[in-house]
């Protein structure tokens, strides 16, 4: 039944509760489960396998405890679900409770270079002929850790606001991981039971997507400032820095790929999608 | 009911071994492990807040018994058992009303200690006496008049901490003054559970405990007074957690106090006072593992402006029904500003729900300091640090011989640091009082948070020093050790002294015939102790630890030649034969006969553990944070040791020689491990080097100071020494041999090595400047990443650069104005999302526009060599420079800084940049050939299967 399932996607199902959910106040501990501490340990540029990343790790569970203590912190995600229609490489995003209302557009971009023979765009995740499904996030764990750190670096103890910053990171990451669980299981609901989870979430600025000017588009339909606190500024960066955001894509055959390098005629085409000069879509891609 | 009083009682005996298993559970405790079993037990609220509300006078504290008593009593709550019973007994008749299971007896002072300060210590007893009398009739009577079953509801013996703690020094300049010894806490401590059981008490309940030694004391009391009548009473541990630091005002950790109990027969532990409910969940998930039933009474939350509690009752029950549903509980009730109120609101709230379920035993040794440490048979092997040892390092006997306790206490630090996890503490030698010192230096080094943190190894051959050393430390530690040489009721007698202070213990094999020295002799040692252990004391299996003495191989006698894999083997034997317990060994013994040659002495220790280890060892005395890795460890050379270790070649030992002499020369880089603090007696520019490399902090004061004499100016110091370290801590980093959190390490003693210097250098005043120079920071507008920046400011900070940090989003035009306003020698950029990299252009125009020749270092995630020599250098009439890295950032620097390698240093860059340049446009102009875009989409994947036509199939 489940093979079935998963071999012949039609379209991702509705969401269970489509539209838009706001979380506030997760208990930090329920994120540690999902912490990966490899990263961690990568972040501080230490082995993992060492002992220096052991006494690393007390020292970062010592500053958790301080964190979940002194209330340093706080866990807030926003996650929303929308209907789309696929419109060549971008989504036609609309409204949830109307599905006739065109709300924005999400533009993906699509390798030019690949040893496959197939040339990959998160697009493809999408019907091409069918209304079907998008999920978005944005969540952070470090709601109010600034403050925390300034107090640490003012008591000189810059060591401390270091680990604080980067146990934020984690538990952010953590907490992204948790979030994509409950939207496969509950809030979307598209994991037939038993099975193995499936989808990915690709965030903008990063290889699959690397414009991270997508984000407004994301701000536009979550509105994350408002709900949780999520800023963004005019170069798309998120504040707190420990933030993410991203796409929740249920396909079960998606994958994280790189979209690698891209050629002038798909510099024209984005720049026209998205309304903007080609030398703009070179900043964002970083291209020189 | 019989058949689950037995269940109980059987499921009681596996939890807690009473101390001889002779002593049967008394009356009071079966009833209670019945209730327990059943549901949530309540205890009652506090006694002192019902005190208050009867506004007593001093004529009533009086009363006709004490009416010509020299001192004031107002205040001492505990005499009104003697002077004002019947209003105790309303007090407890009310909590019995409002559904109290348990009340607690007005006896929290009721002991010398804490009566002296009435003038009332002769009446300690008589208090505790009245205490549980009162208590014990108003139970009666309530029941009585209730038609309760009179073993329904509880008495418990308050047993407050008093008001002298044995593990902190009263002094502040000398840490191992004690206001009260272990044996005084015992005494007061019997005394009031004497009174208290004479009285009708059903259980004891020591509470508030701040100080787990002061505990210790009195759960032993508490066993002795068990022991003479015949009768095990339940007893109730509830610790106070002061403040939100999360532990006990003597330092321990909730989990640390735990493992302190975990081999005492209590019937529960828990928390009470100081906080309220909400507060306490974080610590009663803390000891969710305990294989005891769990309470806890907190107060009616934190105290507010006037000391008052505002905590409604209502608002309490729900927090703790709550916890009551997570199951964190067994027994629950109030302490300071809760009343009969609170306890019937909680009682209405938590009836119902089910207690927590008591987890099975999983026999691991429980081991603590100020925190606590598991060990499992999964755990890794366990390093014990030995160098505060007399017998194993000469430095260490000279300073406790000369009294230089400071020194030798460094040591200890220095160990925990380096990552000892247990630290053995060996005072045993012929020329001091041992049993004083031991007492002198434990104390010490237990007001050491640096060393208190982790669990003690008492070590000496002499008992009186192990017991005495045993009585001044609150964590749960190891004693090493005893043995069978004195016979089997001396080797049980020490050990049940071993058990009732609550200490994991070593077993040497060693008997009346001497050291077992076979594998036969050894197993047939050990298994008797063990033996001994379980059947006679009921010794906790998991507490115990063997040591079947790791003797020396290699010596060229044909008997000594099984000892390495006897030893092996045994080890594999009390694993798979004696259930929990663990091997330990001092291997520095093993390989004496190759002493002269570290090298090959840390590879056959790194072997032989490596195999015992893999057979069940699990406690060293080694310095194995220096030991080669067994895989790094040549084929040839670990092949020539095993055969020595596993005697598999008559020829072992002279092959290895040989084998040894070869390699005599060879590098090795903890060559001088035998003592790790062998480099303190380097010269001083020395050891701020390996100090600094190593990030030990404790000496680099002293170090600098040392040095002043030396140079001509301090600032000196900073430019020499103290600069070639930091250079070095860079270069490692770069090479990425030392890790971040060390290099933040080294630049905090950098901060503190300049702060000596600075005095010096402002009393010079030779006029010239001692900034190294003067450099501005700043993360580019839109970019607020600033760890990088952050370190590199750091570090040239305590590379004595005077940094002018502008922030995050700067724009270009505040950078130009701060240009102005410091005149820089240089100016660090910073970015980690691409569009910084853009602004770093715009900068770099604007210098150019504005004639500012200062240089440039890019640095941060989104800058690359590549990017910096193509887009920002061209832009710019000065150098820019590209920095991968906090350490190659300083060390780039340093170069542009000093005048002798500017010139250089500007050609190199400017050679480097070109070159980047030139392979750039050659990789341009190649173009890679890329698929164009209208094919690419055509060959896009199809994840939907069937036609493309969209009619779903």
């Amino acid at each position: 039944m489940i093979v079935a399932a998963l071999t012949n996607w039609e379209r991702s199902p509705k969401p269970r509760e489509p539209g838009v959910h706001v979380f506030r106040e997760i208990p930090l501990e329920s994120l540690l489960p999902f912490a990966d501490w490899n990263y961690f340990y990568f972040a501080w540029k230490v082995p993992a396998a060492s002992e220096e990343a052991l006494r690393l790790k007390e020292e970062a569970e010592e500053m958790f405890r301080k964190i979940v203590r002194e209330r340093a912190t706080e866990a807030r995600a926003v996650i929303g679900f929308f209907p789309v229609q696929r419109n060549g490489d971008s989504l036609k995003v609309y409204a949830a409770e109307d599905s006739r209302k065109e709300l924005a557009e999400l533009h993906f971009l699509r390798q030019q270079e690949s040893a496959a023979g197939t040339f990959k765009s998160l697009a493809d995740y999408f019907n091409p002929h069918l209304e079907d499904w998008i999920g978005l996030f944005a969540v952070s764990a470090g709601l109010g850790i600034g403050e925390f750190q300034k107090d640490l670096e003012a008591r000189g103890d810059s060591y401390g606001a270091l680990l604080a910053k980067t146990l934020t990171d984690r538990l952010t990451e953590a907490l992204s991981e948790k979030m994509h669980r409950d939207v496969m299981r509950s809030y979307w609901g598209y994991l037939p039971e038993n099975a193995e989870p499936f989808g990915i979430r690709p965030a903008p600025g990063y290889p699959a997507c690397p414009d991270s000017s997508e984000l407004r588009t994301i701000w536009k339909l979550l509105s994350p400032e408002e709900n949780i606190g999520i800023r963004l500024t005019e170069n798309c960066m998120m504040l707190p820095l420990s933030s993410t955001s991203g796409y929740y894509i249920a396909h079960p055959q998606s994958r994280y790929f790189s979209i690698g390098k891209i050629g002038e005629d798909q510099l024209r085409d984005y720049a026209a999608r998205k309304g903007i000069s080609v030398e703009e879509v070179k900043k964002w891609l970083r291209i020189f | 009911m019989n058949l689950q009083k037995n269940y109980i009682m059987q499921i009681s005996k596996n939890m807690h071994k009473s101390m001889k298993s002779n002593i049967p559970f008394s009356n009071s405790y079966l009833s209670l492990a019945d209730l327990c079993a059943e549901r949530i037990v309540f205890l009652d609220g506090a006694f002192g807040t019902m005190v208050q509300r009867l506004h007593l006078t001093e004529k009533d504290f009086r009363d006709d018994m004490f009416q010509n008593h020299p001192v004031e009593l107002t205040g001492n709550n505990d005499v009104l058992c003697l002077t004002a019973p019947q209003h105790i007994r309303d007090i407890h008749t009310a909590y019995l009303e409002a559904g109290a299971d348990i009340i607690e007896t007005n006896t929290f002072s009721a002991t010398r200690i804490g009566q002296a300060e009435y003038g009332l210590q002769d009446r300690a007893y008589d208090i505790a006496f009245a205490g549980a009398r009162v208590a014990r009739e108003a139970v009666n009577s309530f029941c009585e008049k209730n038609g309760r079953n009179v073993s329904s509801c509880f008495v418990a013996g308050s047993m407050g901490p008093t008001s002298k703690t044995a593990s902190m020094s009263p002094d502040v300049s000398d840490p191992a003054a004690r206001a009260v010894t272990f044996s005084e806490l015992v005494e007061n401590y019997q005394e009031q559970a004497r009174g208290l059981l004479d009285g009708g008490a059903d259980i004891l309940l020591v509470e508030t405990v701040f100080d787990t030694l002061n505990c210790k004391a009195a759960l032993l009391a508490i066993m002795n007074e068990c022991e003479k009548r015949g009768s095990l009473f339940p007893v109730m541990v509830s610790g106070t957690i002061t403040d939100s630091s999360g532990r006990l005002l003597a330092g321990q950790t909730a989990k640390a106090f735990w493992h302190s109990l975990s081999s005492y027969p209590v019937f529960s532990i828990g928390f009470n006072c100081a906080l309220g409910a909400r507060e306490m969940g974080a610590h009663l998930r803390d000891i969710q593992n305990a294989y005891v039933r769990v309470s806890v009474h907190p107060n009616a939350g934190l105290p507010n402006e006037f000391g008052g509690y505002n905590e409604t009752p209502e608002e309490m029950a729900e927090i703790l029904q709550e916890f009551a549903s997570e199951k964190l509980m067994n027994i629950v009730g109030g302490c300071c500003g809760t009343t009969p109120e609170t306890i019937r609101a909680i009682a209405g709230k938590l009836t119902g729900i089910s207690p927590r379920e008591v987890p099975e035993n999983k026999h691991h040794l429980l081991l603590s300091g100020l925190d606590g440490m598991e060990v499992s048979r999964e755990s890794r092997f366990v390093n014990i640090g030995e160098r505060m040892n007399i017998a194993g390092s000469l430095k260490f006997a000279r300073l406790i011989r000369e009294k230089k306790y400071a020194e030798a206490v460094a040591i200890g630090i220095e160990q925990a640091e380096n990552g000892a996890q247990v630290i053995d503490v060996n005072l045993d030698d012929g020329m001091i009082d041992t049993k004083e010192e031991m007492i002198h230096f434990l104390n010490l080094i237990m007001s050491e948070p640096a060393i208190a943190r982790v669990p003690l190894m008492i070590d000496s051959s002499r008992f009186e020093v192990l017991l005495a050393g045993m009585e001044c430390v609150q964590g749960k530690g190891i004693v090493n050790s005893v043995s069978l040489k004195e016979g089997e009721s001396i080797f049980l007698e020490r050990a049940r002294k071993v058990r009732e202070r609550g200490f994991a213990l070593v077993c040497m094999a060693f008997d009346e015939q001497g050291q077992a020295d076979t594998l036969a002799r050894r197993i047939q040692v050990c298994e008797r102790m063990y033996r001994l252990l379980r059947d006679k004391l009921d010794f906790p299996a998991e507490d115990i630890l063997f040591d079947p003495n790791i003797l020396t191989i290699g010596t060229g006698m044909a008997e000594h030649a099984n000892y390495g894999i006897d030893f092996i083997e045994t080890c594999r034997y009390i694993r798979e034969n004696l259930p929990h317990a663990h091997v330990v060994g001092g291997v520095s013994n093993l390989s004496f006969a190759f002493r002269g040659n570290n090298a090959i002495r840390e590879s056959i220790h790194s072997c032989f553990l490596y195999h015992a280890g893999k057979a069940g060892m699990d406690f060293g005395i080694v310095n194995a944070g220096v030991l080669p890795a067994y895989e790094s460890i040549p084929e040839e050379e670990r092949t020539l040791i095993e055969d020595l270790i596993f005697n598999r070649n008559p020829n072992a030992t002279d092959k290895l020689l040989t084998y040894a002499q070869s390699v005599k020369d060879r590098g090795v880089v903890n060559n001088n491990n035998a003592d790790a603090l062998a480099w303190r007696k380097e010269l001083p520019e020395e050891r701020i080097m390996y100090a600094m490399i190593k990030g030990i902090d404790r000496y680099i004061e002293d170090d600098v100071r040392e040095l002043i004499p030396k140079y001509e100016k301090a600032v000196q110091i900073i430019e020499g020494p103290l600069m070639n370290a930091m250079n070095r801590v860079g270069e490692l980093f770069g090479e990425g041999k030392l890790f971040l959190p060390q290099v933040v390490k080294s630049a905090r003693m950098m901060k503190l090595a300049v702060s000596v210097l600075l005095p010096y250098i402002e009393a010079e005043k030779s006029g010239e400047n001692f900034k190294a120079g003067k450099i501005i920071m700043a993360t580019v507008k839109g970019d607020v990443h600033d760890i990088g920046k952050n370190i590199v400011s750091v570090v040239l900070a305590c590379n004595h650069y005077e940094v002018v940090d502008l922030g995050v989003m700067v724009p270009c035009e505040k950078i130009v104005e701060a240009m102005k306003e410091h005149k820089p020698d240089m100016v660090g950029l910073s970015g980690l999302i691409t569009p910084s990299l853009d602004e770093m252009v715009t900068v770099a125009k604007a210098f150019k526009r504005e004639g500012l020749k200062t240089p440039l270092i890019i640095g941060g995630a989104a800058a690359s060599a590549v990017h910096t020599a193509v887009k920002i250098a061209p832009e710019s009439d000065a150098p820019v420079i590209y920095a991968s890295d906090a350490g190659q950032g300083a060390t780039l620097i340093e170069q542009w800084m000093n005048p002798s390698k500017r010139a250089e240093f500007v050609r190199n860059l400017q050679e480097r940049q070109e070159f980047l340049r030139a392979e750039h446009a050659k990789r341009h102009g190649e173009q890679v050939k890329l698929t164009s875009l209208e094919e690419a989409r055509a060959h896009g994947e199809n994840h939907f299967n069937g036609c493309d036509c969209g009619c779903s199939h």
